[in-house]
C-alpha cells in the first residue's frame, strides 16, 4: 500500500497525471469563478446594515480560508519532508508558499478596503488582523529561506522546521476572535452551531470559495510542475559539469 | 448589476487588486515554466 502511494506520487508520474488534469481543472476553475462573480454582482442582495460593501466579503473570506488552508497543507508537507522524506513533499511546500502569500495579501488588502467604509479605518492592531499579518510575514520568510539556500534538501529541512514552528499561528488566527475582544466580527460560517449567514449570501460565498480552491489547485499543480522541471535541469547541469570535468 | 453606490471605489478596488494578484501569479508561473522549458530544450539539444 505504502509502496503504491510512493509509486503514484513519484515526480515522473506526477508530471504525467497533472499534465492531463490541468487543462480540465483550469476550465472548471474559471467557469466556477465566472458563475461566482455573476452571483456576487447580479444576484446576491445587499446587506441590511452594510449595504453593497458586503460584496467584498465574497473575496475576503475565501482568500482568508485559502491562506490558512495553504499553510496547513505546507505544514503537512513539512511532516512529509522530515518524517517520510517523500519526494513531492518539499516540492509541494516550495510551490505553495508564493500562492499562500498572494492569497494572504488579497485577504489583508480586501479586509482593509472593507474596513475603511465600515469601521472608519484602514487598519487596527486587532488580534485577528495582526495574526493574519504575521501569517503573511511567515510566508515571506519561508520564500526568502527557499531562495537563500542553494542545496534543495538542506533548504527543504530548514523550511520544514520553520513551517512547523509557524503553524502555531493558524489556531491563533482561527480563535483570535473568541479569545480576545476584537473589532473583527466572530466566525459566521465555520462554527459548531452552523452558519449564521442568510442562504442568499451563503450560496455565492460557497461558490466563490470553491472557485478559489480550484484556482489554488491549478496554481499549485502548475508551480509544482515548474519546480520538478527546474530540478531536472539542475541535475542535468550538474551531470554535464561533472562529465566535462572528467 | 446591483448598485454599488458610495462603496464602488472599495469594492472595485478590492476585486481589481485581487484580479491583479492572481493574474500576476498565473503570468509569473507561466513565464517561469516557459523559461525553464526553453533552457531544458536547449540543454537536451
Amino acid at each position: 500500500m505504502t509502496r503504491n502511494i510512493y509509486t503514484l506520487a513519484s515526480p515522473h508520474r506526477f508530471v504525467k497525471l497533472s499534465g492531463t488534469a490541468l487543462p480540465f481543472l483550469s476550465v472548471i476553475a474559471f467557469a466556477v469563478l465566472a458563475y461566482g462573480l455573476w452571483l456576487v454582482f447580479f444576484v446576491a442582495p445587499d446587506d441590511y446594515q452594510q449595504g453593497a460593501s458586503v460584496k467584498i466579503m465574497f473575496l475576503h473570506v475565501p482568500s482568508a480560508w485559502i491562506a490558512m488552508s495553504c499553510y496547513t497543507l505546507m505544514a503537512s508537507a513539512a511532516i512529509g519532508t522530515l518524517v517520510f522524506r517523500h519526494p513531492l513533499a518539499d516540492i509541494t511546500a516550495k510551490a505553495a508558499a508564493p500562492i499562500g502569500a498572494t492569497f494572504t495579501f488579497i485577504c489583508l488588502t480586501s479586509g482593509s478596503l472593507w474596513g475603511k467604509p465600515m469601521w472608519g479605518t484602514w487598519w487596527v492592531w486587532d488580534a485577528r488582523l495582526t495574526s493574519v499579518l504575521i501569517l503573511f510575514i511567515m510566508y515571506l520568510a519561508l520564500i526568502a529561506l527557499w531562495l537563500a539556500r542553494e542545496d534543495f534538501s538542506r533548504a527543504a529541512r530548514s523550511v520544514a522546521i520553520l513551517t512547523l514552528a509557524g503553524f502555531i499561528n493558524i489556531p491563533i488566527i482561527k480563535f483570535s476572535v473568541d479569545w480576545w475582544n476584537t473589532l473583527h466580527q466572530p466566525a459566521s460560517v465555520l462554527k459548531m452551531s452552523g452558519p449564521s449567514i442568510h442562504p442568499s449570501l451563503l450560496t455565492p460565498l460557497l461558490v466563490m470559495a470553491l472557485a478559489f480552491t480550484l484556482i489554488f489547485i491549478v496554481l499549485l499543480l502548475m508551480r509544482m510542475r515548474a519546480e520538478i522541471l527546474r530540478r531536472r535541469l539542475f541535475t542535468l547541469q550538474i551531470k554535464k559539469a561533472y562529465g566535462d570535468a572528467a | 448589476m446591483t448598485e454599488l453606490g458610495p462603496y464602488a471605489f472599495y469594492i472595485l478596488g478590492a476585486y481589481g487588486l485581487g484580479a491583479l494578484c492572481i493574474g500576476g501569479l498565473f503570468a509569473a508561473t507561466l513565464f517561469e515554466t516557459g523559461k525553464i522549458r526553453r533552457q531544458l530544450k536547449a540543454f537536451e539539444e
